[in-house]
């Protein structure tokens, strides 16, 4: 067994640990789960890769608009579409609707603005690091670290910040924070400039290491909302163990059993969750 | 009756026999020739498949302008084809054998006379079943699998580039030259990659060579570590590049750069068909060697570089490019020397084609068809170059078929 393996499949969970983490931090908001959080991934991917090798911007330029377009997405979604749904309706399955057609209408827009063509961007950080005959990439490392302070500025800013404890008091109870005379909308216009931000903060890690096409959004939302489903919404945390196991076992999978049993594994991962573990394996106990 | 109405009824009847006569053969004549052509514009074969679609459109162009290049030795300078200019309509399969049959047969409907397939070789082989049902001539220039020419279902299409069994052998020859004798072989999870594979494995292991791995890197994976490093593992002589998807090709390639994995590998033509493979791999896919087809001192090549660098930059031509244009080019004659655009009377005159001047191969390579030889290319049509500086620059020194 190749340590690097695992390794890699960290670095690759990181990834997953984020998209979980937008997709925790609009749920926490909304009550929603926004399966367009993987179009605003690879939106952001794209644009990313798309300013650094085919309009040749600086790449701290290219990620800072990235992480614009990331937020602006996300608050568009939800001021534009989620919102004035919900506000006629408490049928849930028309707002999913919506959702889903945002997703797709991001996909053709970045196929026409960026091009069909998968796009890569520049790597932050290039090499391995040798250990044996095991290895570590350098970028791996990179993306584990930022992920990492990612999830500790998202869990301080829950516990310890105005709108992050507000946003809490939101998720889970919007009409008695309301009463309490809480900014119920200005802590979900933040959490969604949050939400917005790890989106982008994921699409520019992965586009500097592997090729994002716009077919890629799907990818995105199905491995990100199966990280989400695995790690559970008992903390800010959770996203990333869940998203941490989805790449180890990913890795896993295709080392040992070859690249071709990759998606048979994860469906017997999502299978084996929603029976015995449906609530994740955080979550958040009520005692009556 | 007075004279005068008399007259004046015989020129209506005469005006009334010209409308009913000549101005419809009129319009016939001028009536366009159309191609219909199926392609993928969203699939795992988007990349090669466009660069086809560029190439058409442009020979298209220059056939209907009267501009055959070489080709005017063999089929004159009248543009178009019969007379009629060439009018292509488009179809998008996705690269997928559950849409080809209709697509192609949606294009029938909008009027195609003539069917070209630019799609992958898996789609490809489903859509050929039209060809033979509406006995339509079909042409897949580009498309590599020797399937697509056998039977069933085989009767109307013809192919130009080497088959994929031929490209085979010269690696096989190559291989035994540099004392190899193990393979590992890397593609992915589309269809046309699998046929790829399929045929290549059972070419090599007939010829002897040891198969020590053959890996899988499913489309939308993020890396190739995990095979690259099984791979790796089985301890190959060589390795087979056997993508048809882009993304997932410039994986492997830079999984393999980056575990430092430095056993030579070698790759199907679809690597110098897609240049965007190259952008995305970068440095990663230098000293990768490829039979390809692109002759490096065919003087018909060259002409045909000039008028398509010279309308998509330099250095744009690849190994797809000549393909349509012979498809093109034979069309024309088979449909000139039948004088018809009947699918069977096209088949009939190409089967008969011998010695047919080529765009593409050694100097003085020619295609040659037959009622059991519908795809025209044979060994000399095969040139095998590396990679070097991102680009297929070199001419691999060390063997030529």
């Amino acid at each position: 067994m190749d340590a690097g393996i695992i390794i890699s499949g960290l670095g690759t969970g990181a990834v997953y640990g984020l998209i979980a983490l937008a997709y925790f931090l609009f749920t926490r908001a909304t009550k929603a789960v926004n399966f367009a959080i993987g179009a605003f991934v690879m939106f952001a991917a794209m644009l990313s890769a798309y300013l650094v090798t085919v309009a040749e911007v600086p790449v701290a330029l290219a990620t800072l608009l990235a992480l614009g377009a990331g937020i602006a997405l996300v608050w568009l979604a939800e001021a534009g579409v989620l919102r004035p749904i919900m506000a006629r309706t408490t049928d849930e399955f028309g707002a999913v609707m919506a959702i889903v057609a945002l997703m797709f209408v991001l996909e053709q827009l970045a196929g026409i603005l960026f091009t069909r063509r998968p796009l890569v961007g520049k790597p932050f950080v290039d090499g391995i690091i040798l250990v044996g005959d095991s290895f570590i990439e350098y970028h791996t490392i990179l993306v584990l670290a930022v992920t990492v302070l990612v999830f500790a500025a998202v869990d301080l800013w829950l516990r310890k910040g105005r709108y992050g404890r507000m946003l809490r008091a939101v998720g889970d109870n919007e009409a008695a924070a309301r009463v309490l005379g809480l900014p119920v909308r200005r802590a979900k216009g933040v959490a969604m400039v949050c939400t917005g931000l790890v989106c982008a903060v994921a699409g520019v890690l992965v586009v500097s290491y592997t090729p994002v096409n716009f077919h890629s959004s799907i990818g995105f939302a199905i491995l990100g909302f199966v990280a989400f489903v695995i790690g559970g919404m008992g903390n800010a945390w959770a996203p990333l163990a869940g998203g941490l196991i989805l790449g180890v076992i990913e890795a896993l999978s295709a080392y040992l059993l070859g690249g071709g049993a990759r998606d048979y594994v994860l469906l017997a991962l999502v299978l084996v969750i929603f029976t015995v573990r449906p609530q994740g394996l955080f979550h958040i106990e009520v005692r009556l | 009756m007075r004279f005068s109405h008399y007259i004046g009824s015989v020129f209506v009847a005469a005006g009334m026999a010209f409308a009913g006569g000549v101005p419809v053969a009129a319009q016939e004549a001028v009536k366009p020739l159309v191609i219909g052509v199926v392609e993928d514009r969203s699939g795992g074969s988007t990349f090669y498949s466009q660069e086809s679609v560029k190439a058409i459109k442009l020979f298209t162009d220059m056939i209907n302008d009267g501009e055959f290049l070489f080709a005017k030795d063999t089929v004159g300078s009248e543009p178009g084809i019969l007379g009629r200019k060439i009018e292509l309509i488009f179809e998008d399969d996705e690269n997928n054998p559950n849409n080809t049959v209709v697509k192609a047969r949606r294009l029938l409907e909008r009027g195609a006379q003539v069917l070209f397939f630019l799609s992958g070789s898996g789609a490809t082989t489903q859509g050929r079943v039209v060809c033979t049902e509406q006995k339509v001539l079909c042409v897949a220039p580009t498309n590599v699998s020797q399937k697509l020419v056998e039977a069933p279902n085989n009767d109307y299409i013809f192919t130009i580039a080497p088959q994929s069994a031929l490209t085979a052998q010269a690696y096989i020859e190559a291989w035994k030259k540099l004392g190899y004798k193990r393979v590992a072989g890397v593609k992915d999870s589309t269809a046309t990659s699998k046929i790829l594979g399929d045929t290549y494995q059972a070419a090599w292991e007939a010829a002897g060579f040891e198969t020590v791995a053959v890996e899988t890197v499913e489309v939308g994976a993020p890396d190739a570590n995990a095979q690259m490093l099984r791979v790796r593992n089985a301890k190959p002589d060589v390795i087979m590049d056997l993508f048809a998807s882009a993304s997932e090709a410039a994986a492997m390639y830079r999984s393999k750069s980056r575990l430092n994995i430095a056993t030579p590998t070698f790759a199907t033509n679809t690597l110098t068909a897609t240049p965007h493979i190259w952008q995305l791999a970068g440095d990663a896919v230098n000293g990768a060697l490829v039979v390809d087809t692109i002759g490096v001192s065919n003087p018909n090549t060259g002409e045909l570089r000039k008028a398509y660098d010279g309308k998509y930059g330099a250095n744009t031509m690849v190994w797809l490019h000549p393909m349509v244009w012979d498809g093109l080019i034979v069309l024309k004659k088979a449909a000139e020397t039948a004088g018809s655009t009947d699918g069977t009377a096209l088949r009939d005159e190409i089967v008969k084609m011998k010695d047919f001047p080529s765009s593409f191969g050694q100097p003085g390579f020619t295609l040659n068809f037959g009622a059991d030889r519908h795809n025209g290319a044979g060994k000399h049509g095969l040139v095998v170059v590396e990679f070097a500086d991102r680009t297929p620059s070199r001419v691999w020194d060390v063997y030529q078929p």
